[in-house]
């Protein structure tokens, strides 16, 4: 069963990861040909 | 506008899309997963209940709505609170909530999964935040892109603020009505955007489930006019924002008319009188622009004059009874809640018992800290990037974050209105450095291998917008802007493709960072993410999932849980008349109802403040007159609420000052100078009599010297100043393992032929006065 610490990692780790994956996100919506000019 | 236009499929911006896209649902997915969990604490550290004072009414009311269909739910008259009085419930409560949990109730056990009304009520909160934390990646992907709407959802879906309002079992208004405030918001901007009267119309029917959910919703229809009228005066009417308002304020209108609580104040209570004016000022405004178009510009010339001063005159005339109408009213024309919106001292001096609310104080800084962090300084950022460049959307969502920072100022309540506003402007901030710093890292990383690709790349996007990293993406609100954009933006627009301006140059180089120093940024940013992470996480675990119904605290010993409430309202149940009246401050009137089934005199709902200060009255009063007033109310128990023992500090003799001033505001006779020894309120040796007479005192602190020899105040830091005393006219019935509630049962008058023997006894010896001894049946 889980307890409110696992819950705590899987959280935090959770809300971590959503951060790196909207850069992510960012990263692979972004325009180099644009800058590039 | 090539940037605009759907890429051919297979070439790297259709390919990027696409992955783009994928990357998003799975991103979608798992914010709604963390909505979820991380407002799961609340059962994995207590048990799957339903929490504080308000959810238990909702509950009660949802089991009604399960077990008895919706008709009986509307004509429902409770004859078990507010006794005498009773309380029609499908007339003064908002529907929205009980009817979304009745109806996912309904609709699971139509598909054979038999939860319990219960269940579906405590998981209700954490379902609906992650709809919100989707509304809000809809909301702000129109008015920054997908990217800020991410960041937005992301934001949303863990900011303390709204955690505090619905974690698991906080069955509460707030719990559904965010989630219908931010999307009715959405419908907004994307009718705003589109012009399409199918959004405007689902736009109403949002509106409405805002309307059936909860109270706040005149924040919605005041915040939409005064961005109509912000967008008239700034120059930005057009006939999209027609589309947006006016069916919004008809259908709107029409629709929260059919709501019961609401009902004809849709269109009679002054909070709802700035749609309409609006209204008319936009019709105004459209039929001049109409004329404009059909007239020569001399004769709208001499057509303008001859109008403004014909309608200064008219205008003039309607305020000057709008005026005289709204002063005519007791309030002014205004409730008393909306009333200390505008002026933030009007509740304290005038209406106690909305003063007394604590979620109505002012919020102190560090409470800001506390519910929304990080998000209180990427705001700034988020308001900047909404004035580059200005659309109709991202003026909306500052006019949103001005008006929320404003009323969370006024009541610490209304935090959970500035929460979604401050994650869209956090996520907005967001996202413009994540575009910069990552699209830096792929130009530096790509400039190397790709650099003879450029070249022949330049002639499509040169025609984007020059100032905007996250131009390249095909967002709606940039092809508003553009469309607005002035004639001259226009004939840049229309300059030859291949002769970009050398100003559009110098801004594109200063936009591309140095490699390392874009890999630092977002390490940082991801540093100040993780920060962010973890205090949401920290609060949702320590702070906001405690029920308040279970306490708990950590000693040396291991944890101990005080379950006094449900020990105490169990004792009522099983041991008291199903039509026994019970007496208590009104915190405790939803919980008795609801978990003792018994009929209570005063409770949460607050609608009559005579009847709540007449229970204050008589918690102020000596014992004597206190048995009076609730033996006239027909009272069998009185139940106190004590934490002295264990140190509970929300109870009733902390809260004892607002039932003087509540009772005080309706009798005169009770006056809060009398309980107060030199302007401090004392419980000690220092106390005045009055306060050491009064039966709330006397209830509180019945026996307590029994427990430690000394009577010391756990909550108050002190020995108590009377210990030894008896109660003549209430008798000890119950008291809780940790004195938390104790309940008292009111003693029958004594009989009145002893009375008689009495008087005749002390008619003949001492002389006293048939009067007084008539006044006093009971000693």
């Amino acid at each position: 069963m889980i307890d409110d610490q696992d819950l705590g990692f899987i959280a935090n780790f959770l809300g971590i990861f959503i951060f790196a994956l909207v850069i992510a996100y960012h990263y692979v919506t972004a325009d180099p040909k644009y800058e590039a000019t | 506008m090539a940037a605009l236009e759907s890429p051919l499929p297979g070439t790297p911006t259709a390919m990027r899309n696409a992955f783009g896209n994928v990357l998003s649902v799975l991103i979608l997915v798992l914010i709604g997963v963390l909505a979820f969990s991380i407002r799961l604490f609340s059962v994995i550290k207590y048990e799957s209940v339903i929490h504080e004072f308000d959810p238990y009414f909702n509950y009660r009311v949802t089991q009604f709505l399960s077990k008895n269909g919706i008709y009986e739910f509307w004509n429902w008259f409770d004859d078990r609170t507010w006794y005498p009085l009773g309380r029609v419930i499908g007339g003064t409560v908002y529907p929205g909530l009980t009817l979304t949990a009745g109806t996912i109730w309904w609709g699971l056990n139509s598909l054979n999964i038999p939860l319990s009304v219960e269940t579906v009520c405590v998981f209700t909160a954490p379902v609906f935040s992650a709809f919100a934390s989707w509304a809000t990646y809809l909301l702000t992907k129109e008015v920054k892109g997908s990217g800020a709407g991410l960041a937005a959802a992301a934001l949303l879906a863990m900011v303390p603020s709204y955690i505090s309002r619905s974690v698991a079992g906080s069955y509460d208004n707030e719990a559904v009505a965010i989630f219908a405030l931010i999307f009715t918001f959405y419908l907004y901007i994307k009718t705003l955007n589109t012009g399409s009267l199918f959004y405007a119309t689902l736009n109403a029917l949002a509106y409405f489930y805002m309307v059936c959910s909860w109270g706040g919703y005149t924040f919605i229809i005041n915040l939409i006019p005064m961005h109509v009228l912000l967008c008239i005066v700034t120059g930005r009417y057009s006939p999209r924002l027609y589309i947006a308002y006016a069916p919004l304020v008809v259908l709107g209108t029409l629709l929260a008319a059919l709501v019961p609580v609401v009902g004809f104040n849709a269109v009679l209570t002054s909070e709802h009188f700035a749609s309409f004016l609006v209204f008319i000022i936009i019709h105004v405004v459209a039929l001049v622009y109409y004329i404009k178009g059909i007239l020569s510009p001399k004769m709208f010339k001499v057509a303008v004059t001859l109008v403004v001063s014909i309608g200064m005159v008219v205008c003039f005339i309607v305020v000057a009874i709008l005026v005289a109408l709204v002063a005519s009213s007791p309030t002014g024309g205004w409730s008393g809640r909306s009333l200390s919106l505008l002026d933030p001292t009007y509740a304290s001096k005038y209406i106690p018992i909305i003063a007394s609310v604590s979620e109505h104080q002012p919020p102190t800084w560090p409470s800001y800290f506390m519910d929304i962090n990080v998000l209180a300084f990427l705001v700034p950022a988020g308001i900047i990037a909404c004035f580059s460049p200005l659309s109709d959307a991202s003026s909306f969502v500052v006019l949103y974050i001005v008006m929320s920072v404003y009323f969370s100022g006024v009541m610490v309540r209304l935090m959970l209105v500035l929460a979604p506003a401050a994650c869209i402007m956090s996520g907005i901030a967001l996202s413009q450095a994540f575009d910069v710093f990552t699209g830096s890292i792929k130009y530096q990383l790509g400039a190397s291998s790709n650099s003879t690709d450029d070249a022949e790349d330049n002639t499509s996007t040169n025609n984007a917008p020059k100032d905007d990293v996250s131009a390249g993406k095909t967002d709606k609100g940039e092809e508003i802007v553009k469309e607005r954009s002035s004639k001259k933006g226009k004939k840049k627009e229309r300059e030859p493709a291949d002769k970009p301006s050398v100003k559009a140059k110098i801004k594109k180089k200063a936009l591309v960072l140095p490699l390392e120093a874009s890999i630092v940024a977002l390490l940082l940013l991801i540093m100040l993410g993780a920060f962010y992470v973890i205090h949401c996480v920290w609060a949702a675990a320590e702070a906001y999932s405690a029920p308040s119904i279970v306490l708990t605290s950590q000693s040396r010993d291991g944890l101990h849980v005080f379950d006094d409430f449900r020990e105490s309202y169990a004792w009522l149940s099983h041991n008291t008349d199903v039509d026994d009246k019970v007496a208590s401050w009104w915190d405790y009137g939803y919980q008795t109802t609801a978990m003792a089934n018994r009929t209570v005199i005063v409770d949460n709902n607050t609608w009559n403040n005579t009847h709540i200060a007449t229970v204050g009255t008589a918690m102020s009063s000596p014992e004597k007159a206190a048995w009076e007033i609730f033996n006239s109310l027909d009272v069998k128990y009185v139940l106190v609420v004590f934490g002295g023992l264990i140190g509970y500090p929300s109870d009733d003799i902390n809260k004892f000052l607002w039932m003087v001033r509540i009772g005080g505001g309706v009798f005169p006779h009770i006056k809060e100078a009398d309980y107060l020894r030199d302007g401090q309120y004392r419980i000690d040796s220092e106390a005045t009599p009055t306060m050491l007479n009064s039966l709330m005192y006397k209830l509180s602190y019945y026996r307590f010297v029994e427990t430690d020899g000394k009577g010391y105040d756990r909550v108050r830091r002190t020995e108590i100043g009377k210990k030894h005393f008896k109660l003549t006219h209430f008798e000890e019935v119950f008291t809780s393992h940790h004195w938390m509630v104790r309940l008292y049962k009111l003693k029958p008058p004594r009989n009145r032929i002893r009375g008689k023997a009495k008087k005749l006894k002390s008619k003949t010896s001492s002389g006293l006065s048939s009067k007084s001894a008539k006044k006093n049946p009971w000693v």
